[in-house]
């Protein structure tokens, strides 16, 4: 870390105004909680953002604990709970007032006319997350097959709705994938390269 | 900030609490949230919806749908926004704050005692490579959703949405631009062209 200012000040900041604009929830906001952690505020390589995207994905919980983890390697303890709170605060109090609203106004159509205008915006945001990540996840062709993987099983199932699916997928898909994955990889595949190849081998040790 | 005393001082919701017999107390609402929160690794709605809608019965699906995509269009983590709202409905700020605290207290201990163990031995060769295949496995999933919800908007040539959506993601992914100046660009333009051409519609 080398901001001038105080770390914690920085994450209160920094967070509590990521949490007004990230539109569409956590997932929206990683291109910008990597662009302040690693380009602008150095806390972190790309390698260790990635590895933070990983472990946020692994313990349980709301998505949104990658700021915790951030927030962590920033400021210890203190910077992992200041991170959290400010990136939920902001957003909460303003979901408590906006219902309050709207349970009196309950047949405004302004709700529907702002949740379309925000669909698009939160699909980009989400599709800049996917390429990121990607980015700084390894550039193997394991990445690119599991891409692959991901993709073909994320348009063969018919869901009622994506933002139901977009939590039972990652919940229930998940292991099937990396084990799926684990065996095809470690298969007589030419072209993964040997260190593709040990990635492959290390999930499957899990 | 949630620990704002001032907050306090204002009237409980006036939203009125579904037709329930004994609406849940203020540990009901932690223990349950803590339990829906933990149970969800990679995403809690899932666990939400079948504590609140089958497990507990606190609200009809519908009303949990109207309320999730309430929570969906405010910015921040849904699920954050979710629990809040929900906490305040039956037990005013108290409530929220209680459902809120069960849903990122105790995660927010483990995610912490994780980022512990990787400080200390985030350098180990084995454990690199676990999390890189973790971590491909949830972009690949990440991006199977953004395609799916995308799929909508093609089916509707929604031109709007579409140029839109292009243009959030080029700014975002691309150009790194940073994410408010880009919101306080596109939000107000795209919600100007929504209500311009439902009004056309309409007309």
């Amino acid at each position: 870390m080398n901001s001038d200012a105080n770390p914690i000040a920085t994450l209160v900041w920094t967070f509590g105004l990521m949490s007004l604009f990230a539109v569409g929830g956590a997932n929206s906001a990683i291109p910008e909680m990597h662009r302040v952690a690693v380009d602008v505020q150095h806390w972190m390589t790309d390698k260790q953002f990635a590895d933070i995207f990983a472990i946020s994905q692994l313990s349980p919980g709301p998505n949104v604990l990658i700021v915790t983890l951030i927030g962590y390697s920033v400021a210890g303890v203190a910077g992992a709970l200041v991170a959290t709170v400010a990136m939920c605060g902001p957003t909460a109090v303003l979901a408590y007032y906006v219902s309050r609203l709207l349970a009196r106004s309950r047949h405004s159509r302004w709700p529907a006319i702002i949740q379309a205008a925000l669909v698009p915006v939160s699909i980009g945001l989400m599709g800049a997350s996917g390429l990121i990540l990607a980015l700084t996840s390894d550039r193997s062709s394991v990445a690119g097959l599991i891409y692959a993987r991901g993709r073909g099983a994320g348009l063969c199932h018919a869901p009622q709705s994506a933002l139901d699916v977009a939590g039972r997928r990652r919940l229930g898909f998940c292991w099937p994938y990396l084990t799926k994955i684990a065996s095809k990889a470690s298969g007589p595949a030419p072209k993964l390269s040997n260190q593709c190849r040990q990635e492959a081998l290390g999930e499957r040790d899990l | 900030m949630p620990l704002d005393s001032t907050l306090a001082a204002a009237p409980a919701a006036d939203v009125p609490p579904s037709q329930l017999p004994n609406p849940p107390g203020l540990l009901e609402l932690f223990v349950a949230f803590a339990k829906m929160s933990l149970a969800g690794f990679g995403g809690v709605l899932v666990w939400a919806r079948r504590g609140i809608v089958d497990q507990h019965r606190w609200m009809t699906a519908e009303e949990f749908n109207e309320t999730f995509a309430l929570c969906h269009f405010l910015p921040g983590p849904n699920i954050v926004n979710l629990s809040v709202v929900f906490g305040s409905r039956f037990r005013g700020i108290a409530g929220g704050f209680a459902a809120f605290a069960g849903l990122i207290g105790p995660p927010m201990m483990i995610a912490t005692v994780l980022a512990a163990l990787y400080a200390r031995y985030g350098e180990i060769d084995a454990l690199r490579r676990i999390l890189a295949g973790i971590s491909c496995a949830a972009v690949g999933l990440l991006i199977a959703v953004v395609l799916k919800m995308m799929m909508p908007l093609v089916r509707k040539r929604d031109a709007v949405g579409l140029i839109i959506l292009l243009a959030v993601f080029i700014a975002i992914g691309l150009l790194r631009l940073p994410l408010p100046a880009v919101l306080l660009a596109v939000v107000p333009l795209s919600l100007g062209i929504t209500f311009f051409l439902r009004r056309r519609v309409d007309a």
